[in-house]
């Protein structure tokens, strides 16, 4: 459990000795262990004092300020009404400690916040967050990744480690065979279409939600026999499930900013694909730029290009090159695009 | 912009006037004769002496045309004449011809100016049959050029096949 520490400026007496002995009484309902030391980090000002309103002036940069006041001031993030009450006191001090933990440097303190700052539960998206903002994403980035290992990819490669023949599951929905003797999935057909249009599938929840059973080589083969369904490539599962799983998210250990390049085109005649992956697929292998441009240039939504490029990664197609390198692609006149919209409309009727 | 088309050429055998007859929305017109070469004979019963035409109608009434070249070298001077003015090229290759990478070779070589213009998408048929050599080949050779075009397995047998590779062909044209 975290430890944080607080102390009060400009208190007078009576509130002061009220705060300490209150800080107790909550303790057992705070998801952080609180204490009273007079160094703190995290102060409560009363904002009603002379002295606080100037301790707080000096030091807003600094520390973490909790504005103790009967109205809340424009410029403060943290705010306790006063009089001091219990349910007030316990909902200050977890949103300050959520808000902490997430952020460790604790820099979130004292900028202006809108009067119209809703209420302490929506703090972490309040502006005063958002200027810390180096922090802040790098710690949603890391947290918001996209980790192969967490998803179906992750029980599949267990299996294909242990030689052993797998049925993975949620729900009723139909399951998915591994064949370790033929390193082959077998299931009904795939449609990405479809499985886009489906909330929650095999393919895009996390490891925990998957019951996963070893079975007998011999089961498989009795499924094709009783199911139907056929039989698909490791690596178009696990592109599937890449492409489902990822949700926008950035495969770890990759950065945004990094220009990459395609070293050739995945084959799409196995690898269960969408219209704007062909796209992607031509830019890619021609151009090395970062995924924003990719976006861009392609008119394809970062959130998909991301889950391409994730895809793409597992199946090793990417290059990190130095420095983007944009083909001048400038004589397509709009005319010629419109033909193309018209011919690819036609051949896909 | 006068005459809207597509061009199939590759290696005889390779599936062009299959190909274009799974997507043509009219009977394919094509020059192919009985094959009288012991060389051809052994594979098909026909082959193409000059060309294969089909066509798309687009939803303004535009028509696509879709050729197909000869496959036998000694045709090969329709090969030219009939790329003039297209918008890409589709290039088959049989992968169960003796040296299908030498038949890309060939192909790549004969329209480099061509493609150079414009662009191409390379389809590899009778994979089914012959998985050797692997697209991991074809790609080593193309690097080695610099050359970054598509290379996907085709059945010149199914339109979503064929589909797929003009598909390709689009996008390389816009985005490529
Ligand atoms: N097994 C298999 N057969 C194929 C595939 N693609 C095409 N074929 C068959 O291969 C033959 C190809 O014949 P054509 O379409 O006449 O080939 P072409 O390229 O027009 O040949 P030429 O005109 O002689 O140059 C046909 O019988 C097709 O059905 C494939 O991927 N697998
Ligand atoms: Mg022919």
């Amino acid at each position: 459990m975290a430890h944080f520490k607080i102390t009060t400026k400009a208190l007078n007496k009576n509130d002061d000795v009220l705060f300490k002995s209150m800080l107790q009484i909550v303790n057992a309902q705070l998801t952080a262990e609180w204490s009273f030391h007079d160094d703190a980090e995290i102060i409560l000002v009363d904002m009603e004092e002379r002295e606080g309103q100037q301790f707080w002036q000096q030091q807003q940069a600094q520390r973490v300020l909790i504005a103790y006041a009967r109205e809340k001031p424009a410029e403060a993030t943290w705010f306790l009404p006063r009089p001091i009450r219990v349910k007030p006191l316990i909902q200050t001090l977890n949103a300050l400690a959520a808000a902490q933990q997430f952020l460790p440097t604790a820099a979130a303190s004292s900028t202006t916040t809108p009067a119209t700052t809703p209420s302490i539960s929506s703090i972490p998206s309040t502006p005063a967050i958002k200027t810390a903002s180096p922090v802040v994403s790098t710690a949603s980035l890391s947290q918001d990744a996209f980790d192969p290992e967490q998803s179906l990819i992750g029980l599949l490669k267990q299996a294909v480690a242990k030689q052993q023949a797998m049925c993975f599951q949620i729900a009723a929905a139909t399951p998915l065979f591994f064949s370790a003797k033929r390193q082959q999935c077998l299931t009904a057909q795939l449609q990405l279409n479809t499985l886009a249009a489906t909330p929650t599938h095999l393919y895009n929840v996390s490891q925990e939600q998957i019951q996963c059973e070893p079975i007998a080589e011999t089961a498989v083969i009795k499924a094709i026999a009783e199911q139907g369904g056929q039989f698909y490539p490791l690596a178009a599962i696990i592109w599937l499930t890449a492409l489902s799983a990822s949700k926008g998210r950035l495969i770890v250990g990759h950065l945004l900013q990094q220009p990459v390049k395609l070293k050739h085109w995945p084959n799409l005649a196995v690898l269960p694909h969408q219209p704007h992956h062909i796209r992607l697929a031509a830019f890619m292998t021609r151009n090395s730029a970062t995924l924003a441009t990719v976006a861009e240039k392609t008119q394809v939504s970062i959130a998909q290009v991301v889950d391409f490029f994730n895809a793409c990664q597992l199946e090793q197609l990417v290059e990190h090159t130095e420095q983007a390198a944009l083909l001048n692609k400038n004589n397509v006149s709009d005319a010629k695009r419109s033909l193309f919209r018209g011919i690819l409309k036609r051949l896909l009727q | 912009m006068s005459e809207i088309k597509i061009v199939f050429t590759g290696s005889m055998g390779a599936g062009k006037t299959t190909a274009i007859a799974a997507i043509s929305e009219i009977p394919v017109i094509s020059t192919d004769v009985r094959a009288t070469d012991a060389d051809v004979l052994q594979r098909k019963e026909t082959t193409t002496v000059a060309m294969d035409y089909g066509e798309l109608t687009l939803e303004d009434g535009q028509k696509l045309r879709l050729y197909g070249t000869p496959g036998q070298q000694r045709f090969e001077y329709m090969w030219k004449i009939l790329a003039r003015g297209a918008l890409g090229l589709v290039i088959l290759i049989d992968n169960s011809g003796s040296d299908p990478i030498g038949e890309l070779v060939r192909y790549i070589d004969n329209f480099r100016e061509f493609i150079n213009e414009t662009s191409a998408v390379i389809g590899i048929s009778h994979m089914d049959t012959n998985p050797e050599p692997d697209l991991q080949s074809y790609y080593s050779y193309l690097q080695e050029r610099g050359i970054e075009l598509p290379v996907l397995p085709v059945d010149a047998r199914s339109s979503d096949s064929v589909v797929m590779l003009i598909q390709a062909l689009l996008a390389m044209l816009e985005f490529g």
